[in-house]
């Protein structure tokens, strides 16, 4: 089975980058990252859904079915038990794994989350000594520098990773974003036309090249940039504001004003999302996402390291916390399958269904493991699930054919 | 043989050190900062103190503190002090009875306490305040933007006040207060009132956040947006409130600093907004006193990305001697202060970056804002006062800071700005909460010093003790058509190649006023070919062949100058 890189690839966001929590400090940078963090973690979820089925090396001896503990079943009423919570569970996993690169990532990455920001490079420095080749903690001494506004650095650090492999994905784009925070658009173009090569499904580089280009006044190549970020994202208010911009100033009124109204739209709904999060639970909800991602990536640590029932409270814990959560359930649907627990794996994948019910695959994958339980209606339910979401999926509509035959 | 050796090598590595020590100090003296700031705040005789009113429930303008205005109250030439002060909220005392403080300038940057006497006490929520010579008699009257009702302060002549605010009709009810302008509106010889206002807020409502267990402020995106107000003046003493129909009533913001500025050079004045986490109002004037908001087609709402800063202050000038006026905008940690180029009198391009302008800027909160030429070397500077609105935010975040030291960004005279507080003197040592500045001529010697606001805490006072050598000049204008203090009129200001505009604005930066009297910088020249004043209303004065070196005073259809 592939090793995940959950711990390594996602860089989640800390306090003071994901904008709108309680005025400490506002979106600035943070919605990149918040972007660049959505999208890998949409990678590597879509990465586990794809390796469920993938049973290989199972452990030999799986350990009996866990129940729920009292500590996955209670839900911390404060924030600052789950703030608490989130220390813990990396403090933990460090104690286990004091030389772990993996494990002292987790833990600066908690600690840059809730803005302690030399605490977090102290980490990453610690990890860099034990794996001095892995990105994880180059970037996230970068990410800080870039917070402190101390762009040169970042850029240097970008710079070094770029030379050791060019063809690493952000580090081009980075590079290129810490020029163009330097006030140097065109030393900005181009590392981010590389960058847009080597991610071309990114939007935020095409969007960091556009406004490179908006810059420098090459209105017309700033079009296009953005053009394809819109066109990844059309729903990133940035985007349509940059092109209303970029139109203008090529003399378009008309596509100009378009693109504004687009973007005033787009404004107004983040503006209402903001306000109405803000009145309710907007503290609570990031704080227990922060623990979510934390629990997760710790047992994706354990489970590397073999300790697979620690693991897997782990990511049950997580699972509670988090009703609609999905890495942590990918984790436990493979875990589960790799050790022939296949009635939990069904159970985890149900879930997902639940919470995500336009999702074909989760219903697929729901299919395929009550085909192999031999539950035969709710394997024919599922995959017609299934069909109805991807039509055109061949592997779903010959799964669904055998069962219908099977019954 | 080798004991002589060591001796003359310990003798020539002496003479080399010395040298390589001398070296270093004399090129630190010739590499030191053209711009430097003396604190003098503790030989001043200023005994302020500001109070927010701080109890414990965190109402959202206890951070907010207070703007502070630099003017001439008793028109014998130097520039006096009015501070605004928080006061107790509901249910609450006061140790002693804070009020706001009028500071009589005696010369050579003392100061003394002439609050009683003056009768502008005011013991309200003091935000924001201007100064503008609304009935046109010569003297600088003043109007303070409270959470509660507002004042009008009318200036006597005497060295008093009367607070005239009923009568004038002016109060605006109990909003949260924030900038404050005079301008004239509709080119009839007086001035009118925009009032800015910041959220829609109740003591009732609480709003409590907390951040790993530490209890923090609330944000604007707490409370709804509220409209601001713009009253006209009626020519007897009396303001009207038209708010609905003059256009303004139709946006609904979170205002907080205000400038009012002719951006498209129309000839008629404009009103800019900051707006906190809400796109910038830009009130395009139709020259008769209609309003059209502009903001987002002028590109003036948001930053390069098209975000909503959580903007503090505007301030206004021509950064660049192209003849336009620029603005620059303070705002949240995470965010840049950001300079807006006008680029051709329709658009503003967000040039923060590429112009260096925002450089140091991202770990501060920023408020006061300014431009002005410190060195008098023929461009614009710009001041930025810092400081976080969480007093308890260092526990929290590694980044942010309560106290935190001000800014000055030093135009390179070549597109771009380098930061050079750290090497600008003691003045810019100093860690405080900033909030609200003014910039003048606080000594009358040819530069510009700066005023500062520390939130629950004394003002700052900078001198500015830069280099001499460079000439300058600074204009006061003297309408008769137009109203009296010149507001809204642009002066060129023409010294062989080098040429510079300024507008007189009544209210700007971070809920601040100052600039009544014109500053320009003109480095080694020393002689002015031409003063070209455009007053509100049409009308033109040229001055030729006018000495350096002086204040400069201008009365309007005169063409003659009182040098």
């Amino acid at each position: 089975m592939k090793t995940l890189d959950n711990p390594e690839r996602s860089q989640p966001i800390s306090r003071s980058a994901s904008s709108n929590y309680v005025r400490l400090s506002r979106e600035g940078n943070g919605r990149i990252v918040l972007l660049c963090v959505l999208v890998l973690v949409a990678i590597v979820g879509v990465a586990i859904v794809v390796m469920l089925p993938e049973v290989s090396k199972a452990p030999p001896n799986p350990e009996p079915a866990t129940q729920p503990d009292t500590q996955t079943a209670d839900v911390p009423s404060t924030e600052e038990e789950l703030e608490a919570e989130t220390f813990d569970v990396a403090e933990k996993l460090l104690e286990a794994f004091p030389i772990s690169a993996d494990a002292l990532n987790l833990m600066a990455n908690v600690h840059n989350q809730y803005d302690k920001t030399k605490e977090a490079a102290k980490w990453w420095r610690e990890s860099i000594k034990w794996a001095p080749g892995r990105v994880n903690a180059h970037r996230g001494l970068a990410m800080i520098a870039m917070k402190e506004g101390d762009y040169g650095k970042a850029a240097g650090i970008w710079e070094r990773i770029r030379k050791g492999n060019p063809k690493h994905p952000d580090a081009n784009g980075r590079y290129g974003e810490a020029m163009l925070e330097m006030g140097k658009p065109e030393e900005a173009v181009e590392p981010l036309e590389k960058e847009v090569r080597i991610s071309p499904k990114n939007a935020d580089y095409h969007f960091l090249l556009g406004r490179a280009h908006l810059q420098l006044g090459q209105y017309a190549k700033a079009v296009e940039c953005y053009m394809k970020a819109y066109e990844i994202s059309p729903s990133d208010s940035r985007t349509c504001y940059g092109l209303s911009a970029a139109y203008a100033r090529l003399g378009q009124p008309g596509k100009a004003a378009e693109m504004r109204k687009k973007f005033q739209a787009l404004r107004s709904e983040e503006n209402a999302s903001v306000s109405e999060r803000r009145r309710t639970t907007f503290n609570r909800e990031w704080t227990i996402q922060t623990l979510t991602r934390t629990l997760t990536g710790a047992g994706i640590v354990y489970r590397r390291n073999r300790k697979f029932k620690k693991a897997e409270n782990h990511w049950l814990r997580a699972a509670v916390l988090d009703p609609k959560t999905r890495i942590c359930r990918h984790e436990l649907a493979a875990l589960y399958v790799q050790q022939g627990r296949k009635d939990k794996a069904v159970e985890i994948c149900r879930q997902l269904q639940k919470a995500h019910p336009k999702v074909a695959d989760y219903h697929k994958r729901a299919g395929l493991l009550h085909e192999e339980l031999k539950q035969w209606d709710l394997a024919e339910a599922a995959l017609k699930k299934a069909l109805e979401l991807a039509p055109d999926d061949e592997k779903t509509r010959e799964a669904y054919r055998r069962v219908r035959e099977r019954r | 043989m080798t004991s002589h050796n060591g001796q003359n090598r310990r003798i020539i590595r002496t003479v080399v050190l010395g040298v390589v020590v001398l070296t270093g100090v004399v090129g630190a003296e010739i590499t030191r900062c053209p711009i430097q700031f003396r604190n003098v705040t503790a030989q001043t005789g200023i005994k302020f103190k500001h109070f927010d009113g701080h109890s414990g429930r965190r109402y959202i303008m206890e951070p907010m503190s207070a703007g502070v205005a630099i003017l001439d109250y008793d028109s014998d030439g130097d520039m006096d002090i009015y501070f605004l002060n928080g006061a107790p909220f509901k249910g609450d005392k006061a140790a002693a009875s804070p009020k706001n403080a009028l500071y009589r300038n005696d010369g050579k940057l003392k100061f003394t306490d002439v609050t009683q006497k003056a009768g502008v006490g005011d013991t309200g929520y003091g935000l924001g305040v201007a100064v503008g010579d609304y009935d046109n008699d010569g003297y600088p009257d003043i109007y303070v933007n409270n959470y509660g009702p507002n004042v009008l302060y009318r200036n006597n002549g005497d060295g008093t006040f009367a607070n005239v605010t009923a009568k004038a009709g002016v109060s605006a009810g109990r909003q949260v207060g924030a900038g404050a302008n005079f301008l004239d509106i509709d080119a009839d010889g007086d001035l009118d009132l925009f009032v800015a206002n910041y959220v829609v807020f109740s003591e009732e409502r609480l709003v409590a956040h907390k951040v790993s267990g530490y209890p923090i402020y609330p944000g604007p995106m707490d409370y709804p947006p509220t409209a601001n107000t713009l009253y006209r003046n009626e020519g007897d003493g009396t303001f009207k409130d038209i708010t609905a129909e003059s256009g303004i009533g139709e946006h609904k913001g979170k205002g907080m600093g205000t400038v009012c500025a002719d951006y498209d050079n129309d000839g008629d004045t404009d009103i800019i907004v900051a707006n906190d986490e809400w796109a910038n109002f830009l009130f395009e004037n139709d020259g008769k006193g209609k309003f059209k908001e502009v903001g987002l087609t002028a590109g003036l709402a948001y930053d390069l990305d098209g975000k909503a800063q959580s903007s503090m202050g505007f301030a206004c000038g021509d950064y660049n001697n192209d003849g336009r006026l620029d603005l620059h905008a303070t705002s949240y940690q995470q965010e840049l202060a950001t300079l807006y180029k006008n680029s051709d009198g329709g658009f503003f391009d967000d040039v923060t970056r590429v112009t260096k302008a925002g450089s140091g800027t991202l770990s501060y909160v920023t408020w006061g804002n300014g431009f002005a030429d410190f060195d008098n070397d023929g461009d614009r500077d710009i001041f930025i006062a810092c400081g976080h609105i969480q007093p308890n935010v260092e526990k929290f975040d590694d980044i942010g800071s309560y106290n935190a030291r001000n800014i000055v960004m030093m135009n390179t005279g070549k597109g771009e700005f380098t930061n050079v507080s750290a090497q600008c003197g003691d003045g810019l040592a100093v860690k405080l909460p900033s909030r609200g500045a003014a910039l003048g001529d606080m000594d009358n010697d040819g530069d510009m010093d700066a005023v500062i606001v520390n939130s629950r805490r004394e003002p700052t006072i900078l001198r500015n003790d830069s280099a001499g050598g460079n000439h300058w000049i600074q204009i006061r204008l003297r309408g008769v058509k137009s109203n009296r203090d010149g507001v809204g009129a642009r002066v060129k200001v023409v010294s062989g190649d080098l040429t510079q505009v300024e507008e007189v604005h009544s209210g700007q930066g971070y809920q601040s006023h100052y600039g009544m009297r014109l500053h320009f910088g003109l480095g080694k020249l020393d002689k002015i070919d031409r003063v070209e004043v455009r007053w509100i209303g049409g009308g033109t004065d040229v001055l030729k062949n006018v000495r350096v070196d002086q204040i400069l005073k201008i009365t309007e259809a005169s063409s003659k100058a009182k040098q």
